[in-house]
């Protein structure tokens, strides 16, 4: 039996670090529980759907997610997930998961995952759903390809919402010294990226904890001092299974955000082509929701807020939130930005 | 009064610890961000490349040898399967815009004038260049037969 799940004053009589100690020995909690069905594959990209309790609302929303993540952080447990919140708000959802690309899948660009997989994703969600508008919500660098795709769409996207979403790479905080380097031409890792196709998971790990914290210790001070609450606990793993979660990012991809996105800074000063298609910020004619948030160290609002100095469209707001780049808690129901935005935009069914 | 203090003791912890974390992950920036530092890790890196090609293609070589598959041979078996697998994906593609047209006419000519939404009519509009695009580009091709010149005027090969 859990030494956590003794009688409170049991527990109690227990100190925390051996709470501590004992937590890699219980089983890891269940994650991404909400009820789901697969309507589409390609290649390792699954579209999930799920469906609404209660449908309320005609247009679907539409998740795109990073590409060097699991999505599962938008469903991380009941309770603790903005899928689950839109289900339960009455919303159907679909999720692209565009899963682990392998040595196969070196030669997928941007330009490949906008056409390809999330413009060919939300027409089989349009027709899954038999909806004649639909709702792109993205996330961190699935925000930014989410713009890319809606700059160019031939689908009738409704609203565009681009949680915590790079746009502006000049302002990227980190290392200015490399990035001069690879501005200039200096150094330079197309090659190497050739040999092994994909850059793995490992090094898109390594590479994000350099740039937000090398030393990593201050989470696990924090379980150390929660190690009695069996909720925190819980919850803390689930977090730290995603946060851990990383998958390879195809080797076109990353050489494409470098050169493009990072060094020409396409999407800012034009010119991002998608097959040969012009992808500009200002033929985005959706209703648009920004979010930033306010203690992002990864993507400051300072890269995120110049896609409103290029939309043109009517309906666009700006709303900077006070949580870190993924602190979201989900208590059952939609976070106040969404509710207060998004069901008058999304067709109440009367 | 012994809890209250233990208390205390994980929670300073935690906040030292981060503070700490805070400057150590500062210094290591500061400390890494460095032009020189970037310059050579990618001229090394650069430096392996072909060394790195060179054991790819003894790799290569020996597989035909040692009848062993390589990396870029299971590749290209995902290649085809992928290939494969968009072909499928362009049938349903095209199976569900007939469906959906039928169903179109059928709705359109028992209720009259039901306005159609923009992605319904660029669906249909779209539906007979996408079934010869398909047969020109995936069928035909692959099967070395005459261009097919568009849906519905017949072509008894296929």
């Amino acid at each position: 039996m859990s030494k956590r799940k003794m009688p409170k004053n049991q527990s109690d009589a227990i100190p925390k670090w051996k709470h501590f100690l004992d937590i890699p020995t219980q089983p890891m909690p269940e994650m991404g529980m909400t009820p789901k069905i697969a309507v589409w594959k390609k290649n390792k990209s699954t579209l999930w759907y799920y469906p609404s309790v209660q449908k309320k609302y005609n247009v679907p929303v539409f998740l795109i997610y990073s590409l060097i993540n699991t999505p599962l952080i938008l469903d991380l447990s009941p309770g603790n997930s903005l899928i689950e919140s839109y289900v339960n708000e009455g919303f159907d959802v679909y999720l692209l998961d565009f899963g682990s690309p392998g040595y196969e899948d070196g030669e997928i660009s941007i330009e490949d995952y906008v056409v390809d997989y999330i413009q060919k994703g939300v027409q089989r969600a349009l027709l899954h759903s038999g909806a004649s508008e639909i709702t792109v919500m993205g996330f961190c660098l699935g925000g930014t390809i989410a713009a890319i795709y809606a700059a160019m769409a031939d689908e009738p996207v409704k609203n565009l919402i681009l949680s915590v979403t790079p746009i502006d790479f000049s302002a990227s905080p980190f290392f200015d010294q490399w990035q001069e380097a690879i501005k200039e031409g200096t150094a330079d890792f197309d090659e190497t990226i050739d040999i092994f196709q994909t850059i793995p998971a490992s090094a898109v790990q390594y590479g994000i904890r350099l740039m937000t914290s090398p030393i990593y210790i201050s989470p696990y001070l924090s379980l150390l001092n929660e190690a009695d609450n069996e909720e925190y606990v819980q919850n803390w793993r689930r977090f730290n299974a995603w946060t851990n979660g990383h998958v390879p990012l195809s080797g076109a991809a990353a050489k494409q955000i470098t050169k493009d996105l990072v060094i020409k800074n396409r999407l800012v000063n034009g010119g991002f082509k998608v097959k040969g298609k012009k992808a500009k910020l200002s033929k985005i004619d959706a209703n648009v929701l920004v979010l930033a948030n306010k203690n992002d160290r990864l993507v400051p609002q300072e890269m995120i807020y110049p896609i409103m100095e290029h939309l043109t469209c009517k309906d666009k707001t700006y709303s900077l939130l006070k949580s870190g780049h993924a602190a979201k808690q989900y208590s059952g129901g939609l976070p106040p930005y969404l509710k207060d935005w998004l069901p008058k935009r999304s067709s109440p069914i009367q | 009064m012994n809890m209250a203090a233990n208390s205390n003791f994980y929670k300073g912890l935690k906040l030292l610890g981060a503070q700490r974390e805070r400057q150590l992950n500062g210094k290591i920036q500061d400390l890494l961000n460095n032009r020189e530092l970037i310059e050579a890790v990618s001229d090394n890196a650069q430096m392996q490349v072909p060394k790195v090609n060179r054991m790819h293609e003894a790799s290569e070589r020996m597989s035909i040898i040692m009848n062993y598959p390589t990396k870029k041979d299971v590749a290209g078996v995902a290649k085809l399967v992928i290939q494969l697998e968009e072909k499928i994906d362009r049938i349903e593609e095209l199976l569900s815009t007939l469906e959906r047209n039928g169903n179109l006419r059928s709705n359109t000519s028992s209720r009259g004038k039901k306005r159609k939404s923009r992605w319904q009519s660029n669906e249909k509009e779209g539906s007979r260049k996408r079934i010869s695009d398909f047969i020109n580009d995936s069928l035909l091709l692959s099967a070395q037969l005459p261009e097919f010149k568009s849906f519905g005027q017949g072509n008894s090969n296929v």
